[in-house]
């Protein structure tokens, strides 16, 4: 057990969609119209510890809710996920910062919300924010910051917080090229080193270049998983 | 591990109610002076208003006044502005696991810290007014501990529904206006006929301020029995708000 890092068994999500009704009489007297949508149908899953994980799939087939229930944004319905080390998701860099406080002290809010703790966080201030390349304004109110700072260090709390399991969806671009290329090596690194990625890309040939394994998904259901040439070229053919 | 867990978690619970204190003066000329600045304004406003235009036979009204109003602001701010605050830290929910509740907490807690403040204020004043009476002075603590849990637990409850239910935010701030009245803030029970005392039964908020009013004027404390009673329902709320949100809260992100 002590090698594996998720371990979904049986895992269903169930959303309610419901049909808004345009006018307050309607919504009291006529009964809510509402109705199941399963994401995810029956799915086992055991990853292990430092493989690199594609998800691949058309849209709607329930990628995005996987990588959500594997970083504890969300439950499942039915069915049971366990997760085995510090998860940080790549996702929703820019929230979570407090416009009116400064990038210090925002810096301090957002690696407690990621998990890090405070010892963790005041050893690797300087580091997440020369990484960041914020200047100047680390001590200015963080509604100063540009769109790509925000974004800069947003990224930078994240992969300083170490995680063992990392969630990316999609191909994320931070900031300009500069940083492009910074965040592109950081990342690299991570691949290299014993950590577990999960990824969910449409980019086939950066999944099939960078993860070990691919999982395709249809319909809620892992269709096919195995090595990721082999998942990619399937994937391409049945398209 | 499960100490550090502990402290982790502490530390996060505060500096998100450090975040919401540090934010609100932010930016002022006065910075944190607002925090004894407002009650103070606060107090000379309703007393005036209340001793002029509202006329209610209590000895030291204006004190009286004071230990039922300083509570309540902080009840009923703390409620109106916990209750949307899952919905409005949506993108924050969909960030990261983490506790969640630190969200209204951190709102609870961070208006506590004005009311302690503003409690003390009034303790300085009674003292240099020599107004102050022990041992009666010393229930504002079990007062205000009562205060603080039932108030943290309401906005949890209040919080959780408004996630899946949008009305909640209207009720509550419907309800707060009938509440204000129907708990004995500026009056006391001494002023209600004896048939109708029993409706406070219903209020799990009628000893509590009974409690700050008897700290600060030293009347006679209440029946015994309306406290049992208001500590059963505030025991069942308090239960009530914690197994909903334990429910609840590891899907709140699917509705928002």
């Amino acid at each position: 057990m002590s090698n594996v890092a998720v371990q979904l068994s049986h895992i269903s999500k169930k959303y309610v969609v419901h049909h808004e009704k345009p006018t307050l009489v309607e919504n009291i007297f006529k009964r809510t119209t509402s109705e199941a949508f399963w994401a995810l149908r029956n799915i086992n899953l055991t990853i292990h510890k430092g493989e690199k994980i594609g998800i691949i799939g058309p849209n709607g087939s329930g990628k995005t809710t996987l990588l959500k229930i594997i970083a504890g944004i969300t439950a499942p319905t039915t069915g049971a996920a366990n997760i085995y080390g510090r998860v940080v998701s790549l996702i929703e860099l820019k929230a979570g910062f407090h416009p009116d406080l400064t990038g210090e002290e925002n810096i301090l809010l957002n690696g407690l919300l990621i998990g890090m703790s405070k010892d963790e966080i005041r050893n690797k201030i300087t580091s997440i924010i020369n990484f960041a390349d914020i200047g100047s304004f680390i001590d200015a109110p963080f509604y100063t910051y540009s769109n790509g700072m925000a974004l800069r260090l947003g990224f930078s709390i994240a992969v300083h917080a170490e995680p063992e399991i990392l969630v990316l969806d999609e191909n994320m671009a931070v900031g300009d090229e500069k940083f492009g290329q910074k965040s592109q090596k950081k990342m690299e690194q991570f691949f290299r080193q014993n950590k577990t990625i999960i990824l969910v890309s449409h980019d086939l040939d950066f999944v099939k270049d960078s993860c070990t394994l691919t999982i395709l998904m249809t319909g809620g259901k892992i269709t096919k998983m195995g090595k990721s040439p082999a998942i990619v070229k399937y994937y391409r053919n049945t398209m | 591990m499960a100490g550090s867990r502990l402290t982790n978690y502490l530390h996060f619970i505060w500096a998100m109610t450090e975040k919401e204190i540090k934010a609100r003066y932010k930016h002022t000329v006065f910075g944190f002076l607002w925090v004894i600045l407002n009650p103070v304004f606060q107090m000379f406003v309703i007393g005036f208003v209340f001793s002029f235009f509202v006329y209610i036979p209590v000895a030291n009204y204006y004190l009286f006044l004071f230990s039922g109003l300083l509570p309540w602001q902080f009840f009923s701010l703390t409620l109106s502005k916990a209750t949307p605050s899952f919905v409005y830290e949506r993108s924050l929910l969909q960030k990261a696991n983490f506790p969640r509740e630190a969200i209204p907490l951190s709102i609870v807690l961070s208006n506590f810290v004005h009311f302690v403040v503003s409690l003390v204020l009034l303790i300085v004043f009674l003292g240099l007014s020599k107004s102050i009476v022990f041992p009666q002075a010393l229930y504002l603590l079990p007062a205000s501990i009562l205060l603080l849990l039932f108030t943290a637990s309401v906005s949890l409850l209040t919080a959780t529904l408004q996630v899946k239910y949008r009305d909640i935010n209207f009720f509550v701030q419907s309800l707060l206006i009938l509440w204000f009245y129907a708990t004995p803030i500026v009056y006391n029970l001494a002023l209600i006929p004896s048939r109708f005392v029993i409706l406070y039964y219903f209020n799990p908020l009628s000893y509590i301020f009974e409690l700050f009013h008897v700290s600060v004027l030293s009347t006679s404390l209440p029946d015994i029995r309306l406290f049992l009673v208001n500590i059963f329902s505030m025991g069942l709320i308090i239960l009530f708000s914690y197994l909903l949100y334990k429910r609840e809260h590891r899907t709140f992100v699917d509705w928002l």
